[in-house]
């Protein structure tokens, strides 16, 4: 018992270091000039989290007392609003840092969370939790876009709350951190049926006797879902009201939810959205927005049934189909992505080609922008040049799930 | 009865029976099979990559590869226009040479001559402005500065949304006995004649610049940054007063001498930034229509076709058209590659292109005749009619080539294979020796303690993070001393023996460190040799960066692809003594400080390869 103690607290201890260091890098880069360069990187930032757009929402409300949705070019959630005290630099850093920091805990907490009840197989290794949390504060993708401000961050905080939330088995926080994900970037809704199971999970283990009468999980199962379901909505009225009241009309609705949905702004992201739309022609264009949409919904119902018996590993995927599939995506999406995934550390060792991988990304990382440079810059390529690198991007995300989702296979069959 | 079993198995083999397992694990042989009989060829196959790619850049300048000279965009119209520069225009160009020579004599300072020019420019009705400029050099207090004429015409029957340029630089790329700049004397004549002749005709549809800019290409990029008020930190440039749209095209006259026998043709832009195909298509059309024998460049011996060197060793028939042509297409080549390798602006036109505007200078080749004024204002006139026309910037054509000659290119499609096999060269060997360093075949015989019978594979573990850490530390090294050499003033001559010293450390720290990081080369578990995990993870490295520079600067990826594989691919650990010894050697040649310093050696400062690049640009006058 006592070794335990002094084995949590050493694991306490390097967390706390790796957070501290971690914000320390986040703060000593915030003064270089590197922010001033990546702060309008379409990589980083999109129309819907970009930092520019956020600081010209907040002039128009706070200064000039206008609704910030009216102009056309603003399409961030109400609740950012309240940045206003924030728009300093100093500040927006310190802010961003701290809400990596909170991230990389909750990265931490999911890791302890999943250790607690896993059987270590022959030549697998499990990461300290300490080693999960540097794995989100130290990559590149979130370093980036923390450094560019972009939103992306604060949806990263709430996705990593509520999954932490629900591997800790508390409904009313879940369903509070699901709400803001959901309103600030609507997607992470499609976590919730997942989420309810891996909740169910830890308030009732399935044991696999089966002596355990079904009829008690379900209802369990039913209780849970319910509530969290109830509370969810309940936080999301309360959510719309107070955004309601904050810009004083519901235009809000379709400047953010409506631009999310049917991706009027085809600034171009690392996404296939923008290209998609921008090729359509007008008359086919409702129908292929619905398609587009429905093709993400589409995954929450096969992989949360698929692996009922390890929800968590569903949430992981559907983050990282969300990822890849929303309209506007960044790479900050697939750095939350990456930490979650380095939870399931013991699957590491049945990935195969790791290095195939990598530099399958770093090839897409140095395509973007020298494509996006060819095509905006110098003219001498078009638009498909752009798209072929995101595609690449998009691609080795599709492998890194599949490759996961096999390792996981061969994982559970040992 | 033959027959028979042939149907059986085909049966068997359409609808199999019997136990799946056994189906199963003879389909798992069947492959390992195949996998055996592959795996001694792929090291042939990745050697055949990269000879591959060394083979299709010696065929690529042959004819096959390559199309001929078209115009794409059908607004262009090259040369279907009469144009009616003549004779008196031909005067009032003499006379503003002269005016030019009373300028550029020595009581004349940069402004009293541009002040000089925009009166002359006001004098034509035109409004002109000067602009003053300034670069601060280095750290030190040293500047360059100027002074640039520009005068807009305003497109007589629309807004004027767009615009064309037609400059010329005071310095002329042409060098004098002395090697300095000689003085763009009647090409800043022929902007102001033609300034003079383009007002009298009201079909202009987009507002022409004259731009009259100091120095070489200084003077226009300082002008482009301020026009697009866009500037470096190290450049005070005042803002200019008269503005009007975009520019689409810019036309540079280089005209140093006072007749010329060819029009070179040059377009080279930083880190190899082309203009519009279509825009050096029209031009060399126009040109050939004006009578004047256009040339890539400013080597007039390319402008037909020479014997090659064939010639000399092998009997007369060896020397036919074909080879003629590959000869010529090859020294063509060869000279782009060097200019977009060398990444650096070769004159006015190469500051243009960071704005997106086609540029391309035209070089008066000086000679005693047979052309003048009266060639150069016909072919500048049929030029801005053409361009005139455009509806859009152009875009039709393409925007990755290479010339071959002035007539035939090589598109993008035909010519990115080149660094592109070399480079899925690397990447394979990379990702080959990456598998083997992770589970390494023990070789037969060797003595194995009693781990494991021979051939058995193992897992070891590498060491990537040191290996990481090598590569960083080394760009780490190199972006210092990129950041050192942009604070070196480039006026002042720096004492010889601090390039010694550099060359001198940057050689011999590498064998230090690699003394000091070395592990036994033939480490059996649990730990890969550091050396060959380092060399996997570089040959990945530059396989990329050859792949993705490719796409940037096609003179850049070649001479990577040229230079890259050599140390990588033939270095490998060895428990010999002299082959270590002369791996070392060839690495220290083959690396960048060796070039540099053979480049040094063999005199490339003032003579050998870099007069070759400069030669065709810095004619002197026989």
């Amino acid at each position: 018992m006592a070794t335990q103690t002094t084995r949590v607290s050493h694991g306490a201890t390097r967390l706390g270091w790796t957070l501290a260091s971690g914000a320390l890098v986040h703060l000593a880069l915030a003064l270089s000039p590197l922010p001033a360069i990546l702060v309008d990187r379409n990589e980083l930032t999109t129309p819907i989290t970009s930092w520019t757009r956020l600081q010209e929402g907040l002039h128009l409300t706070h200064v000039l007392h206008q609704s910030p949705y009216s102009g056309g070019s603003f399409h961030h959630a109400p609740l950012l609003l309240l940045l206003h005290f924030f728009r300093s630099p100093l500040a927006s850093h310190l802010l961003w840092t701290a809400a990596e920091v909170a991230t990389a805990w909750n990265v931490a907490r999911i890791a302890r969370g999943r250790r607690r009840n896993l059987v270590e197989g022959e030549g697998e290794q499990v990461w300290d939790e300490a080693w999960c949390a540097a794995l989100y504060l130290f990559h590149p993708f979130s370093i980036g876009s923390a450094l560019a401000r972009s939103t992306s961050v604060f949806n990263n905080l709430c996705l990593s709350t509520a999954i932490a939330a629900a591997v800790s088995g508390s409904p009313l926080t879940l369903a509070f951190a699901l709400s803001l994900a959901t309103h600030l970037s609507l997607y992470p809704v499609l976590l919730l049926p997942p989420l309810i199971l891996v909740l169910n999970h830890q308030s009732s283990p399935p044991s696999s006797s089966p002596s355990t009468p079904s009829t008690t999980l379900t209802t369990s199962l039913r209780t849970t879902a319910l509530l969290t379901t109830t509370a969810f909505l309940l936080h999301q009225l309360v959510v719309l009201a107070l955004s309601h009241y904050l810009t004083g009309s519901w235009d809000f609705l379709s400047s953010v939810y409506g631009t999310i949905l049917t991706i009027p702004d085809l600034t171009p992201t690392i996404g296939l959205g923008w290209y998609f739309f921008i090729e359509m022609f007008a008359h086919f264009r409702a129908f292929f927005v619905g398609v587009f949409q429905l093709h993400v919904l589409s995954y929450v119902a096969p992989l949360t049934i698929a692996y009922r018996r390890d929800p968590i590993f569903a949430v992981l995927l559907l983050v990282g189909i969300i990822s890849i599939f929303k309209s506007y995506p960044s790479l900050g999406d697939f750095g939350i992505w990456h930490a979650l995934l380095g939870t399931y550390s013991e699957l590491s060792a049945h990935l195969p080609r790791p290095l195939l991988l990598l530099s399958l990304t770093l090839y897409a990382l140095c395509l973007l922008p020298t494509f996006h440079h060819l095509w905006l810059y110098s003219g001498s390529g078009n638009a498909n040049f752009f798209y072929a690198s995101t595609r690449r991007m998009e691609g080795e995300a599709c492998v890194l799930s599949s490759t996961a989702q096999a390792a996981q296979c061969a994982c559970s069959q040992r | 009865m033959k027959g028979g079993m042939l149907i059986a198995r085909a049966k068997e083999w359409l609808k199999p029976t019997g136990d799946p397992d056994v189906r199963l694990s003879a389909s798992i042989l069947r492959r390992q099979r195949l996998l055996q009989r592959v795996e001694p060829l792929i090291p042939l196959f990745r050697t055949a990559l990269v000879v591959a790619g060394a083979i299709y850049l010696v065929a690529l300048p042959s004819q096959l590869l390559g199309r001929g000279h078209y115009v794409s965009e059908n607004a262009l119209q090259p040369s279907q226009v009469n144009t009616y520069w003549n004779w008196a225009d031909v005067h009032i160009a003499d006379l503003y040479a002269t005016d030019v020579e009373k300028w550029s004599e020595p009581g004349w300072t940069s402004e009293s001559r541009a002040e000089a020019i925009r009166d002359a420019f006001l004098t034509l009705g035109l409004p002109a402005a000067t602009q003053n400029y300034e670069f601060m050099l280095s750290s030190s207090n040293e500047t360059l500065t100027g002074t640039n004429v520009y005068s807009i015409m305003q497109a007589p029957k629309t807004d004027g949304a767009e615009s064309l340029v037609l400059s010329a630089s005071w310095l002329s790329r042409a060098l004098d006995e002395d090697g300095n700049r000689r003085i763009n004397t009647r090409g800043i004549a022929t902007v102001l004649a033609v300034a003079n002749y383009l007002k009298k005709y009201s079909m202009w549809s987009k507002d022409i610049m004259f731009l009259i800019s100091d120095g070489y290409a200084d003077g226009t990029h300082a002008w482009l940054d301020s026009y697009h008020g866009f500037g470096q930190s190290n450049l005070n440039a005042q803002p200019l007063p008269l503005s009007t749209g975009p520019i689409w095209a810019a036309l540079n006259i280089d005209y140093p001498h006072h007749s010329f026998s060819h029009a070179g043709l040059f377009y080279e832009g930083a880190n190899g930034h082309l203009p519009n195909l279509d825009f050096i298509n029209s031009v060399s059309h126009i040109l050939k229509h004006t009578g004047i024998t256009p040339i890539l460049h400013a080597d007039t011996s390319l402008a037909f076709l020479t014997p090659s060197p064939l010639a000399r060793t092998f009997p007369a028939s060896f020397d036919g058209p074909t080879t003629q042509l590959y000869w010529r297409a090859a020294q063509n080549l060869a000279h782009q590659l060097a200019i977009g390798a060398s990444g650096r602006v070769e004159g006015p036109e190469g500051v243009y292109g960071r704005y997106r505007i086609d540029a391309l200078t035209f070089f008066g080749v000086p000679a005693d005749g047979p052309h003048g004024f009266h060639a150069m204002g016909r072919a500048i006139e049929s030029t801005f009619r053409s361009l005139n026309n455009l509806l859009e910037r152009l875009h039709q054509s393409f925007f990755l080539y290479v010339m071959t000659s002035v007539d035939t290119f090589i598109s993008v499609g035909n010519y990115l294979a080149a660094p592109v096999l070399v480079s899925a060269g690397l990447t394979f060997t990379g990702f080959l020796l990456w598998a083997a360093d992770g589970s390494p075949k023990v070789p037969a015989g060797a003595a194995t303690k009693g781990l494991r019978q021979s051939g058995v594979e193992v897992r070891r573990a590498r060491p990537v993070g040191k290996a990481a850490a090598a590569i960083g530390v080394s760009h780490l090294v190199g972006g210092v001393m990129f950041a050192l050499l942009a604070r070196v003033d480039p006026t002042v001559e720096i004492p010889s023996f601090i390039p010694t010293s550099i060359a001198f450390l940057l050689a011999f720290t590498p064998l230090l460190l690699s003394l000091a990081l070395s592990t036994a080369p033939l480490t059996l578990p649990p730990l890969a040799p550091l050396s060959s995990t380092l060399k996997a993870l570089n040959l990945l490295l530059s396989g990329m960066i050859i792949a993705v520079t490719a796409t940037l600067n096609f003179g850049l990826a070649v001479a990577l692809a040229l230079l890259l594989p050599l140390p990588l691919l033939l270095s490998s650990a060895s428990t010999s003594e002299i082959r270590t010894r002369i791996q070392q050697v060839g690495l220290f040649v083959t690396s960048p400080v060796g070039i540099w310093l053979a480049w040094w050696v063999l005199g490339g400062a003032d003579g050998g390869a870099d007069a070759w690049l400069r030669e065709t640009h810095a004619p002197k006058l026989a």
